[in-house]
């Protein structure tokens, strides 16, 4: 990030030489991808020129003048021990033990980064972590006796269950009056194979995605953070479940991904 | 590497278990360690052989029934049975035998094909019979029991 401020966005008079607005803009992002934990720092400054890299480095003799290495090649030795291309330290980016200390934290986490530059147009840093080491937010939920997490990201209320709010088709499907709004109900239980008995439902789950829909279940525990581990190679692409938790009592939960487990009632509603 | 289990002779050694009533084997090298049976967890929509997931000191595990993936019926007694924490191509899989019998030391050339008798098992998951003494046991083809190619590349598909 101070890297991004120091070395990508040029000086004010560097900007206005180009068509650039004079203010640097620099996007950071975060988000899951798959088992992965994203963060991307982007700058729209100046951007990595290889040559200059090039140069720098034949001069502290981390390679030699006659090396054989591509351009990404050349701009990936910032990460290298020691490499420092601006001419002046400052007190905003520090000495130049910044990447390489970086890079060897990221990989002792088995992650990754990953460097796209384009000289005059900025740099994006793309930095991947296995989400086995990512935290998070889980509401604690009971079910016959066993705990389900459900990521607190997804939940955006809960509400007491109550018979009169509930309408029930022949068909088995169900729609739950929340304040105005009407939403279509699932009781999960159902959706883990138990024999449900629906009388012992007793809070619901209202969840946010394109489409609001309403979730079913005994009990809310309570609501904690939580590590996400991975399953066992042989479950993990199990549909709807994003992992595992331990909880204390030493036993693993289930944590769920309820906007992937009901996708598909999501899609036959919307193209109903 | 390769050496040094020649020489030990670890790679001629089967662990010997008992699923009701008959005896089965499989390669010492691919066991990680034998557990107690654990508490486990259910996973939602799973196979009836699969009977959840336990906690192996902080690493979730699959435990498959191995006498169900196998239709073998259980032996009534329970209070031998045992966790066998398999690692196979980097796979972890636990299994639920009935009991630990031994470890069997025995050569390659003691291992006969298939013979023509009546197993409960499925001949396509046998990769032959030990003789020892009187006893007949069978050695297991692991890989193809659990499917590993299958969990293998539903991995690759996902990455």
């Amino acid at each position: 990030m101070r890297n991004a401020i120091d070395h990508g966005i040029e000086t004010k008079e560097q900007r206005s030489d180009t068509v650039k607005p004079p203010k640097g803009t620099i996007k950071i992002s975060a988000y899951h991808e798959g088992n992965n934990l994203i963060i991307q720092v982007k700058d729209d400054g100046k951007g990595i020129d290889p040559r200059i890299i090039e140069s720098k480095a034949i001069e502290k003799g981390v390679i030699k003048s006659n090396h054989s290495l591509t351009e990404k090649q050349l701009k990936e030795l910032i990460f290298h021990p020691g490499f420092s291309t601006k001419e002046k330290l400052s007190d905003v980016s520090g000495r130049g033990v910044g990447m390489d200390v970086v890079k060897t934290n990221i990989v002792s986490l088995n992650g990754s980064v990953n460097l796209d530059s384009e000289l005059g147009s900025g740099s994006v840093f793309t930095i991947r972590l296995p989400l086995t080491l990512a935290i998070i937010d889980g509401l604690v939920t009971k079910i016959e006796e066993q705990k389900y997490i459900v990521p607190l990201s997804q939940v955006s209320e809960i509400v007491p269950f109550h018979t009169n709010s509930l309408k029930t088709f022949t068909n088995g499907a169900h729609l739950y009056k929340v304040r105005d709004e009407v939403l279509p109900l699932y009781y999960l239980n159902r959706k883990l194979g138990l024999k449900s008995i629906e009388t012992t439902q007793s809070a619901v789950l209202i969840v946010k995605d394109t489409q609001r829909f309403a979730v079913a279940v005994d009990e809310i525990l309570n609501q904690r953070q939580i590590v996400v581990k991975n399953l066992g190679q042989d479950v993990r692409n199990a549909k709807g479940i994003m992992g595992s938790a331990i909880m204390p009592d030493g036993l693993p939960s289930i944590i769920f991904d309820l906007v992937k487990l009901y996708s598909d009632e999501m899609k036959v509603k919307a193209s109903a | 590497m390769e050496n040094i289990i020649e020489q030990t002779g670890v790679s001629n050694r089967y662990l010997k278990f008992e699923l009701g009533g008959e005896y089965y084997s499989l390669p010492l090298l691919d066991v990680r360690e034998v557990t107690p049976p654990p508490k486990t967890t259910p996973l939602p929509n799973s196979p009836d052989y699969f009977v959840g997931v336990m906690n192996l000191r902080g690493q979730i595990v699959s435990i498959v029934d191995l006498r169900k993936k196998l239709r073998i019926n259980a032996k009534e007694d329970q209070s031998q049975q045992a966790i066998v924490i398999t690692e196979i191509e980097g796979v972890n899989i636990g299994l639920i035998v009935d009991a630990i019998s031994s470890v069997m030391n025995v050569g390659s050339q003691d291992l006969m094909p298939l013979p023509e008798f009546k197993s409960k098992v499925n001949s396509k998951f046998i990769r032959g019979v030990f003789k020892e003494g009187e006893e007949l046991v069978v050695l297991l083809d692991m890989p193809l029991v659990l499917d590993i190619q299958e969990i293998k590349n539903s991995r690759n598909k996902a990455s």
